[in-house]
C-alpha cells in the first residue's frame, strides 16, 4: 500500500513538472512566434527577406520563378530596357513547382503580373532521390504558414509537417539565421530584382555528366501542383511561358523536358527550349557549373529569350 | 522505427503512459506482452520480412539456450558451436555472403551468384546479444529462460534493437522478470539523456555531415583543398561520437522512461589518453562483448606475449568485420589491433600523464590516431581511403569555406560544439567550477534551450543513424 502510493505520488510529481515543462514551451513558443513574426515583417535581406519581398511589396509586371537555375539565368534589367516591363526574378536554390504555386497563390492576393516565366528543373515534374521527398519543398514556405492557402498545401503534401508547423520554433528551423543575417546585412542574397549573377567560369575542356531520365520517374503530386499552377495563372488571366534554359554540353538534354513538353502542348501554352541552343551551350565561358550560367552567359541567354519571345509572338513590346 | 523519428515522438508518450498504467496492475506478463507487441510493431516498420530473422534468432537462442540449460554436465562445446553458428547464419549470410565470395572468386576462377537484398535493421547487434546468452548459459553464468515472452523481449527490445547497446542477459533478463516501480528520479534522467541525445544527432551529427559528405562522398576530396579534407576527417570523428552517442542517450533515456535501465556506452572517449582507454571509452558494450566472448576465451592475457598479442589482433579484426563487410572495416581493426599491441609492448597505456600539458599533448595525439582511423572507417574502398589521407599530407589548393556548410551551418556547430565540449569536460573531471549547472535554475533553463536549439537548429529529417547501418 505504502509502495503504492510512493508510486503515485512520484507520478503525480512526475506529471506536474512535465506538464510544466510543457507549459513553459508553449509560452516560449508563442513568444517567439510574435518576436519572429515582428522580425520577418522587417526584414529586407536573406531569402527570408526575398520571400517577404515577393509576397508582401513586388509590384513588377514580368514575375520569373523557378529554382537555382532562374535566380542564376533570368536578368530582370535587360527585360526592362527591352519590354519597358519591370520583371522580379523569384527562383530560389533547390526549389521548384510547390514552392511557386504557394507563392503564386500569395502574390495573386495583392495584385496580378502581366506575365509568367517559368523555368522548369527537375524539382518541377520528376520524383525526388530515394533519400528524399517533397517536404523538402515545404520548407521555404515555413515563414508564410499562417496563411490559410499555404497550410493547405503542408496538407496536402506531408500531415506530419502540417502538424510540426504549429510550432513557432519549428517553423523557424532552418531559416533562423537567414532571418538574423538578412536584418543585419539588407541586401544579402537579394541580388539585383531578385537575380543572383555568378562570376566564375567553367574550365576549358570539362566534362559535366549528362542528366539521364532513364532512371526518373515522373512524380504525379508535382504534375497535379503543376496543373493547379497553371490553372491559377490561366483564372487570373496572365500569361504564362515555360522555358528551359541551357546547361553545358547538353548536361540536361531536351528529353529531360518531355512531361513539361506535353502539359504545355495539351494545356496549349507556350514551351520555349533552349536546352540544346548549340550557341550557348556549347561555350564554356558562359557558364559557372554544368548546369549554371554565370553572369555572362545570363546575359547572353536573357537577351536570346526575349528575342525568342517576340519572334514567336509570345509579347509584342514594339 | 528510429528514435529520432516524429512518429516516435507522436506515439512514445501513449506507449509510456498506457505502459504504466500496465505495469502498476503488476501484472509482469500482461505488461510484457504489450512491450513486446510494441518492440514488434516498430520493428515492422522498417520492413516486414526482417521480422523472420529476427524471430528466426530469437527462436534458435532461445532453444539453444534451454537444450544447453538442460544438458548441464553433460554439455559439450561442440552443441554450443551448433547454436552459435545457427544463430549467426542469417548475420553471415546477409551481411557477409557477398563479400565473402567476390573475395574468394579473386582466388579461385568459379563465378559465385550474388544477391542483392537489404541487410535487417540492427541484425549485428540482437545477434551479438542474443548468442552472449547461449554462451552465458553454456558457461553457467545465466540460468536459461523458460519463457519465451521474457526471452523475446529481452531480444527484440525496441530502444536497443537498432543499434544496442548489446545488453547481457544477467543485466536486462532480471529487470523484465521482476515488477518495476515507476520513479520519478529514474524517469527525469530518461528525459534528461533523451533530450541530450536528440541534441547531439539533429544539431550536431547531423549538420556535422554536411561537411562529411561534401568531402567523402564520390570522391569529391580529389577536388578538393588537403584543409578541407583535414576538416572533413575531423568533422567526421565528430559526427560518429554525436551520432552514435546520440542515438545511445537516447535509447537509454527511452529504456528508463519504461523503467529498465540498459548498459552505458560512452564515456567522453575523446578525452582518451591512450588507444587502449579510448576502446574503454568508446562503444563500451561492444568492446565487453568482445572481450568476454572473444579475447578471453582464445586465451586474454594469461598466456604468453605472442600469444596475448594474437588474441587482441583477433579481437579486434572481428570488431572490425563486425561493423561491415569491407575491406575497409578489416583494416579499421587490425590499425588498432596492432596499435594495441604496440602500447601493450612499450608500456605506454600505463604511463601516468602529469601536467596538463603533458596530458593535452597525450590526447591530441590518441585523437589524430583515432581520426586517421575514422578515414578507413567512412571511405567506401582502401585505395580511395589512402587517397584521402595523401591529399590531406599534399597539402594542396586553397580552403574553400563554402564547403564547411557555410556561416549558417558555422555558427550552429561552433556554439552547439562548445555546448557538448562544457558537458564532457563537466562529466569527466566533475569541475568544481561548473557545479553551478546543476542549480533548479539552471537545468531548467537548459532543459527549454536545448528543445529550442533542437525545433529551430536541428536537423529533423529523421535521417538514418549510422550505426543503423551495421
Amino acid at each position: 500500500m505504502q509502495i503504492s502510493k510512493a508510486i503515485s505520488a512520484d507520478f503525480r510529481k512526475f506529471t506536474q513538472k512535465a506538464v510544466l515543462f510543457l507549459v513553459l514551451l508553449v509560452g516560449l513558443d508563442l513568444i517567439f512566434g510574435i518576436v519572429m513574426g515582428r522580425l520577418q515583417s522587417k526584414i529586407r535581406g536573406g531569402t527570408v527577406g526575398k520571400l517577404e519581398y515577393i509576397c508582401h511589396a513586388m509590384k513588377e509586371d514580368i514575375v520569373i520563378m523557378g529554382s537555382s537555375r532562374a535566380a542564376h539565368h533570368y536578368v530582370p534589367e535587360i527585360f526592362l530596357t527591352t519590354t519597358g516591363h519591370s520583371a522580379y526574378n523569384t527562383g530560389i536554390d533547390g526549389n521548384g513547382i510547390i514552392l511557386s504555386y504557394g507563392l503564386l497563390g500569395l502574390i495573386g492576393k495583392r495584385y496580378v503580373p502581366s506575365m509568367l516565366v517559368c523555368d522548369v528543373s527537375g524539382f518541377d515534374m520528376y520524383e525526388c532521390p530515394e533519400d528524399e521527398n517533397n517536404t523538402r519543398y515545404l520548407g521555404k514556405l515555413r515563414p508564410f504558414f499562417h496563411e490559410p492557402d499555404i497550410r493547405s498545401i503542408f496538407k496536402e503534401i506531408s500531415y506530419a509537417e502540417y502538424l510540426k508547423n504549429h510550432s513557432h520554433l519549428y517553423r523557424a528551423n532552418g531559416s533562423l539565421l537567414d532571418i538574423f543575417n538578412g536584418i543585419i546585412n539588407s541586401s544579402m542574397g537579394k541580388g539585383k530584382q531578385g537575380y543572383l549573377p555568378l562570376y566564375k567560369q567553367l574550365k576549358a575542356g570539362a566534362t559535366p555528366g549528362i542528366k539521364s531520365t532513364a532512371t526518373k520517374s515522373v512524380d504525379k503530386v508535382k504534375l497535379r501542383f503543376l496543373q493547379r499552377f497553371i490553372d491559377l495563372a490561366q483564372n487570373n488571366g496572365i500569361s504564362l511561358v515555360f522555358c528551359a534554359s541551357p546547361s553545358y554540353s547538353g548536361r540536361i538534354s531536351s528529353e529531360f523536358y518531355q512531361p513539361i513538353r506535353e502539359i504545355c502542348a495539351s494545356r496549349q501554352l507556350p514551351f520555349v527550349d533552349f536546352s540544346s541552343e548549340t550557341e550557348i551551350c556549347t561555350d564554356y565561358t558562359l557558364f559557372q557549373d554544368g548546369t549554371h550560367l554565370n553572369h555572362q552567359g545570363a546575359v547572353k541567354f536573357t537577351e536570346a529569350l526575349l528575342a525568342r519571345f517576340q519572334a514567336q509572338g509570345l509579347w509584342n513590346w514594339k | 522505427m528510429f528514435l529520432n523519428s516524429f512518429n516516435f515522438l507522436l506515439t512514445f508518450p501513449c506507449v509510456f503512459v498506457l505502459y504504466w498504467i500496465l505495469a502498476s496492475k503488476g501484472n509482469i506478463t500482461v505488461r510484457n506482452v504489450y512491450l513486446l507487441a510494441i518492440s514488434l510493431c516498430f520493428y515492422v516498420m522498417f520492413n516486414p520480412f526482417f521480422l523472420v530473422v529476427l524471430g528466426y534468432v530469437t527462436a534458435i537462442t532461445y532453444a539453444g539456450g534451454l537444450f544447453l540449460g538442460n544438458m548441464s554436465r553433460r554439455r559439450t562445446p561442440g552443441w554450443l558451436s551448433l547454436f552459435i553458428v545457427l544463430a549467426l547464419f542469417p548475420l553471415l549470410t546477409f551481411k557477409y555472403y557477398n563479400f565473402f565470395v567476390s573475395n574468394l572468386e579473386a582466388l579461385v576462377p568459379i563465378k559465385f551468384p550474388r544477391y542483392s537484398y537489404f541487410v535487417p535493421m540492427g541484425i549485428s547487434f540482437f545477434t551479438f546479444q542474443a548468442v552472449g546468452y547461449v554462451v552465458d548459459v553454456y558457461k553457467n553464468a545465466v540460468p536459461a529462460e523458460h519463457s519465451l515472452l521474457q526471452y523475446s523481449l529481452f531480444v527484440c527490445y525496441f530502444p536497443q534493437i537498432v543499434s544496442g547497446p548489446i545488453s547481457k542477459a544477467s543485466e536486462l533478463l532480471p529487470q523484465l522478470q521482476g515488477t518495476r516501480a515507476f520513479s520519478y528520479l529514474r524517469t527525469r534522467s530518461g528525459l534528461r539523456l533523451f533530450l541530450w541525445g536528440a541534441f547531439l544527432k539533429t544539431v550536431l551529427a547531423d549538420r556535422l555531415c554536411m561537411i562529411v559528405d561534401i568531402a567523402f562522398n564520390d570522391q569529391q576530396f580529389m577536388h578538393i583543398s588537403s584543409l578541407n579534407c583535414l576538416l572533413a576527417s575531423i568533422a567526421y570523428s565528430l559526427q560518429i561520437y554525436c551520432d552514435f552517442a546520440g542515438y545511445t542517450y537516447m535509447a537509454i533515456g527511452a529504456s528508463k522512461l519504461l523503467g529498465f535501465d540498459l548498459p552505458d556506452n560512452f564515456r567522453q572517449p575523446y578525452f582518451a589518453d591512450s588507444i587502449t582507454d579510448f576502446w574503454r571509452r568508446w562503444h563500451i558494450s561492444l568492446s565487453r562483448w568482445l572481450r568476454d566472448y572473444i579475447y578471453i576465451p582464445l586465451g586474454g592475457n594469461r598466456c604468453s606475449m605472442l600469444r596475448s598479442h594474437w588474441n587482441i589482433l583477433v579481437t579486434f579484426l572481428a570488431s572490425g568485420l563486425w561493423h561491415g563487410a569491407n575491406w575497409t572495416f578489416v583494416v579499421w581493426g587490425g590499425y588498432y589491433g596492432i596499435a594495441q599491441i604496440l602500447e601493450k609492448q612499450f608500456g605506454w597505456h600505463k604511463a601516468k600523464s602529469h601536467g596538463f600539458w603533458r596530458k593535452i599533448a597525450r590526447m591530441a595525439i590518441v585523437f589524430s590516431l583515432v581520426n586517421l582511423a575514422w578515414i578507413f572507417f567512412r571511405m567506401d574502398t582502401l585505395v580511395n581511403a589512402f587517397r584521402f589521407i595523401g591529399r590531406i599530407v599534399l597539402c594542396r589548393g586553397r580552403f574553400d569555406f563554402n564547403l564547411t556548410g557555410g556561416k549558417e551551418n558555422t555558427t550552429v556547430l561552433v556554439l552547439a560544439l562548445t555546448i557538448l565540449l562544457f558537458k564532457d569536460l563537466k562529466n569527466e573531471y566533475h569541475l568544481q567550477c561548473l557545479h553551478w549547472l546543476d542549480r533548479p535554475f539552471v537545468r531548467w533553463t537548459a532543459y527549454l534551450v536545448l528543445t529550442m536549439m533542437i525545433l529551430t537548429l536541428g536537423k529533423l529529417d529523421s535521417s538514418l543513424f549510422i550505426y543503423a547501418n551495421f
